[in-house]
C-alpha cells in the first residue's frame, strides 16, 4: 500500500525537479540577458552624451568662442591704425596684416559655427546676419582707412571726417555684430548644458536599472543554488557559485563604469568646459576694453561714452561695489592706498570663479592693466598715445596671455576628462558582456550534471 | 509620471530631481508679469487692470513664444525686486536695468532692449547738443532717480539740480523755463515728449548705456535660456522693430539700427 502510494510521489518528484531546475536556470539566464541589455542600453545612452559633449558640440563650441575676440580685435586694429599717424608707418602696416589675420580667423570660425547650427534655424540666421554685417563693416573700415591715408595726418590728429566714418563702423560692430557673436557662444553653451543635463538623468536611470536587474539576477541565481542544495543534498555547485560571483561582479562593474563615465563627463563640463567658456568671455570683454582705450584716444567727441563703456565692461569682468559710479572711483577701489582695503580676487563678475594662486595672478595682471589705464587718462594726447603704445599695451598683453594660458589649461582638463570617460565606456563594452556570457555558461555547466541524473 | 520616475531614481541612485532647485517658469501655465503702470509708451495702466506700452507688448510676445498665458500686475520702480523675491510675480518687464548688484538677488534674461541716458530740451533750444553742454544749466532731478546726479557726479558737469516729485513735474518746469533739460533713459524721455505733444526735442546724445532685462527668480537657467531664445526670435522676425516703431517711432528716438542686444548669460 505504502509502496503503491510512494511510486507516483517519486515519479512526480522525478518529473518536477528537473522542470523546476530548468525553469529557474532559464529565468537566471534571462535575467542575465536583461542585465546585459540594460547595461548596453545605459552605456549607449550615456555614450551619446559623451559624444555630444566630448567629441561633437563641446569642441565645436570651444572652437567658436574666439569669434567675439577676433571681431573685436578687428575693430580695435582699425582704430589703432587710424589713431597712429604717418610717422608710425611700419606699425600701421603691421596692424593691417594683423587685421587680415583676424579676418581670416573670423571666416573660419563662422564656417564652424554654421556647421554647428545645421539643425538650429535661429543660429543659422545669426551666422548669416554676421556674414552680411561683416561685409558692411569692411566697407566702412576700408573707407575710413582710405580717407585716413589721403589725409597724411600725424598721430592723434585724425581728421573729423575719418573719425565720422569710423564711428559708423564701430557702432555697427558694437551695436549689431558683437552682440550676435556673443549670443552665438551663449546659445551653443546652452546646447552643451542641456546635453549634459540629459546625460545625467540618463546615467542615473541606467545605473538604477543595472542595480535592479543585477539584484534580480543574483536573487534568481541564489534561489537556483538553494533549490539544488535542498533537492540533491549537495552543499555547493561550484560552477553556480562562480556564476553568481561573476553576475555580482558584472553588476558592480557596470554601475562603477557608468558612474565613472558620468563623473568624467561632469568633470569635463564643470571644470573644463564651463571654465573655458567663462574665461573666453572675460578675455573677449577685456579685448573690447583695450579697443575702448584706442577709441577714447581717437574720438575726442565721444570720450565720455568710451570711458563709460570701459567702466561698464570692467564691472562685468571684475565687479566692485562703488558709492560713486565713475572710472577713477573704480580704479581707486581696485588699487587702494592701504593694501588692507584691497578687495583682491574676492570680487564678483566673470573673473570671480578663478580662485587661488591663479586668481591672485590674474588679479595682479588686471590691476596693472587698470593702473596704466588710469595713468593714460591723466596724460595730454601726445603722451597718452605714447603710453598706450608702450606700457599699456604690454600690460594688456601680459593680462591677455595669462587668460589664454588658463584657458588652455582648462581645455586640457576637458580633454583629459573626456578621455577618461571614453576609457570607462570602452571598459564597459569589453568586460561586462564577457563576464555575463561566462556566467551564463557556468550556469549551464552547474545544472547539466544534475539534470543528467534524471535521464 | 516624471515625478514617479524621479522618486524611483532618488531611491535608487541618489540623484536630485527638482528638489533644491527653484521652480522654473517653464513649469507654469500662466505667467504673472510685473509692468510699469506709470510710464507712457513703456508701461501704462489704462484702467480695469489693463496695461499698454512697449514692455507690455514684449511681455506678451515672450509669453506666447514660451507657450504661456500672461497676467499683468503693477510694478512701480521700488516694487520690482520684492515682486520677484516674494514670488508675487514670475517675470518683471519694467525698465529694469541689469546690474551686477541686482544679479546677486534676482536673475535676468536678456537684455531685450538697450537704451541710453539722453537729454530732452525745449523745441527752440540749440545750445545744448551733448552732456557737456549742460554745464551751468538747470536740470530736473526726480526724487528717487539718480540720472541727474550721475551727470554731475560722474561726468563732472557743473549743472544745477532742480528737484521734482515726478517726470510730469519736470515736463512742466521744462516748458515754463524753470529747468533747461531733463535727463534720463531715452525711451522714458521719448514717451514724455510724445505724451506732451508740444514738440519737446530728444537729442539722441546717447551716453551711459542701460541694459533693460527681464527680471526673474535667481537660478531658473532653463527659463532664462528659453527667454533669450524668444528674444532672439523677436528681433529676427521683425517684431522688436515693429514694437519700437509703434511706441517710439514718432517720438524722435533714433531707431536706425535695431539689433538684438548682447545677452547677459544665464
Amino acid at each position: 500500500m505504502t509502496v503503491t502510494q510512494a511510486t507516483p510521489r517519486v515519479r512526480s518528484r522525478r518529473v518536477s525537479v528537473p522542470r523546476r531546475v530548468r525553469t529557474l536556470a532559464t529565468l537566471s539566464l534571462l535575467s542575465l540577458a536583461l542585465l546585459l541589455g540594460v547595461t548596453a542600453a545605459g552605456a549607449a545612452g550615456t555614450g551619446e552624451g559623451l559624444r555630444t559633449i566630448g567629441h561633437d558640440a563641446g569642441p565645436q563650441v570651444l572652437a567658436t568662442t574666439g569669434l567675439y575676440r577676433h571681431m573685436s580685435s578687428m575693430d580695435a586694429l582699425v582704430a589703432e591704425s587710424l589713431l597712429l599717424g604717418a610717422e608710425y608707418g611700419e606699425q600701421r602696416q603691421a596692424d593691417h596684416t594683423a587685421y587680415d589675420t583676424q579676418r581670416q580667423q573670423v571666416t573660419r570660425t563662422l564656417l564652424k559655427a554654421y556647421e554647428l547650427a545645421l539643425d538650429n534655424p535661429a543660429e543659422q540666421r545669426t551666422v548669416q546676419s554676421l556674414i552680411e554685417g561683416l561685409g558692411r563693416y569692411e566697407r566702412l573700415a576700408a573707407r575710413a582707412r582710405l580717407l585716413d591715408a589721403q589725409s597724411g595726418h600725424k598721430a592723434g590728429e585724425t581728421p573729423e571726417a575719418v573719425v565720422a566714418v569710423y564711428r559708423q563702423a564701430t557702432d555697427l560692430m558694437h551695436r549689431e555684430l558683437l552682440p550676435q557673436a556673443y549670443n552665438l557662444t551663449l546659445e551653443t553653451g546652452t546646447i552643451v548644458r542641456r546635453a549634459h543635463a540629459a546625460e545625467q538623468s540618463a546615467a542615473a536611470l541606467a545605473k538604477a536599472a543595472v542595480v535592479l536587474t543585477g539584484l534580480l539576477a543574483l536573487g534568481l541565481l541564489v534561489a537556483l543554488q538553494l533549490y539544488l542544495t535542498r533537492s540533491f543534498r549537495r552543499v555547493f555547485a561550484p560552477a553556480l557559485v562562480l556564476a553568481t560571483l561573476l553576475a555580482g561582479v558584472g553588476t558592480v562593474l557596470g554601475v562603477t563604469l557608468l558612474s565613472r563615465q558620468d563623473s568624467a563627463l561632469d568633470e569635463a563640463k564643470r571644470r573644463g568646459f564651463d571654465q573655458v567658456l567663462t574665461l573666453t568671455r572675460a578675455r573677449a570683454i577685456s579685448n573690447s576694453m583695450y579697443g575702448d582705450q584706442s577709441r577714447y584716444l581717437l574720438d575726442a567727441g565721444r570720450r565720455d561714452t568710451y570711458e563709460h563703456t570701459f567702466l561698464d565692461k570692467a564691472q562685468a569682468v571684475a565687479y566692485l561695489k562703488l558709492d560713486k559710479t565713475s572710472l577713477p572711483a573704480y580704479q581707486a577701489a581696485l588699487d587702494p592706498p592701504d593694501p588692507k582695503d584691497q578687495k583682491g580676487p574676492r570680487f564678483l563678475g566673470m573673473l570671480a570663479p578663478v580662485v587661488g594662486q591663479d586668481g591672485e595672478r590674474v588679479f595682479q595682471a588686471y590691476q596693472a592693466f587698470q593702473k596704466s589705464d588710469a595713468e593714460l587718462r591723466k596724460q595730454p594726447p601726445a603722451q597718452a598715445i605714447q603710453l598706450w603704445n608702450s606700457t599699456l599695451k604690454e600690460d594688456y598683453q601680459r593680462y591677455d596671455q595669462l587668460l589664454e594660458e588658463l584657458t588652455k589649461r582648462y581645455e586640457s582638463v576637458f580633454g583629459r576628462a573626456i578621455g577618461s570617460g571614453d576609457a570607462a565606456l570602452a571598459g564597459l563594452w569589453r568586460f561586462v558582456p564577457a563576464g555575463l556570457a561566462l556566467s551564463a555558461l557556468l550556469i549551464l555547466a552547474g545544472i547539466w550534471p544534475r539534470l543528467k541524473e534524471y535521464r | 509620471m516624471k515625478r514617479l520616475l524621479c522618486a524611483l531614481l532618488l531611491a535608487a541612485a541618489s540623484v536630485s530631481c527638482g528638489s533644491g532647485t527653484p521652480e522654473s517658469i517653464m513649469d507654469k501655465d500662466v505667467l504673472v508679469v510685473g509692468v510699469r503702470p506709470d510710464l507712457p509708451q513703456i508701461g501704462l495702466e489704462t484702467g480695469n487692470g489693463r496695461f499698454e506700452g512697449f514692455d507690455v507688448d514684449v511681455a506678451r510676445y515672450l509669453a506666447k513664444e514660451l507657450g504661456k498665458e500672461v497676467r499683468f500686475v503693477k510694478a512701480l520702480a521700488a516694487d520690482r525686486e520684492p515682486l520677484l523675491t516674494s514670488g508675487r510675480a514670475d517675470l518683471v518687464l519694467a525698465t529694469f536695468t541689469i546690474s551686477q548688484e541686482r544679479k546677486t538677488k534676482i536673475g535676468f534674461a536678456g537684455p531685450y532692449h538697450v537704451s541710453y541716458q539722453d537729454i530732452l530740451v525745449r523745441p527752440e533750444e540749440s545750445a545744448i547738443r551733448e552732456v557737456r553742454d549742460l554745464d551751468g544749466r538747470k536740470i530736473c532731478a526726480v526724487k528717487g532717480a539718480n540720472a541727474a546726479e550721475r551727470v554731475v557726479d560722474e561726468r563732472g558737469v557743473k549743472a544745477t539740480l532742480v528737484p521734482s516729485d515726478d517726470y510730469a513735474g519736470c515736463v512742466t518746469m521744462l516748458k515754463d523755463g524753470r529747468v533747461d533739460a531733463i535727463t534720463t533713459n531715452d525711451i522714458i524721455l521719448a514717451g514724455l515728449a510724445l505724451h506732451d505733444g508740444s514738440g519737446l526735442k530728444l537729442l539722441n546724445a546717447r551716453f551711459n548705456e542701460q541694459r533693460t532685462g527681464v527680471g526673474m527668480r535667481l537660478g531658473d537657467v532653463d527659463g532664462c535660456e528659453e527667454l533669450n531664445r524668444a528674444i532672439t526670435k523677436m528681433y529676427q522676425d521683425g517684431s522688436a522693430r515693429m514694437y519700437l516703431d509703434k511706441w517710439f517711432g514718432k517720438a524722435g528716438l533714433d531707431l536706425s539700427a535695431v539689433a538684438v542686444p548682447q545677452f547677459e548669460g544665464c
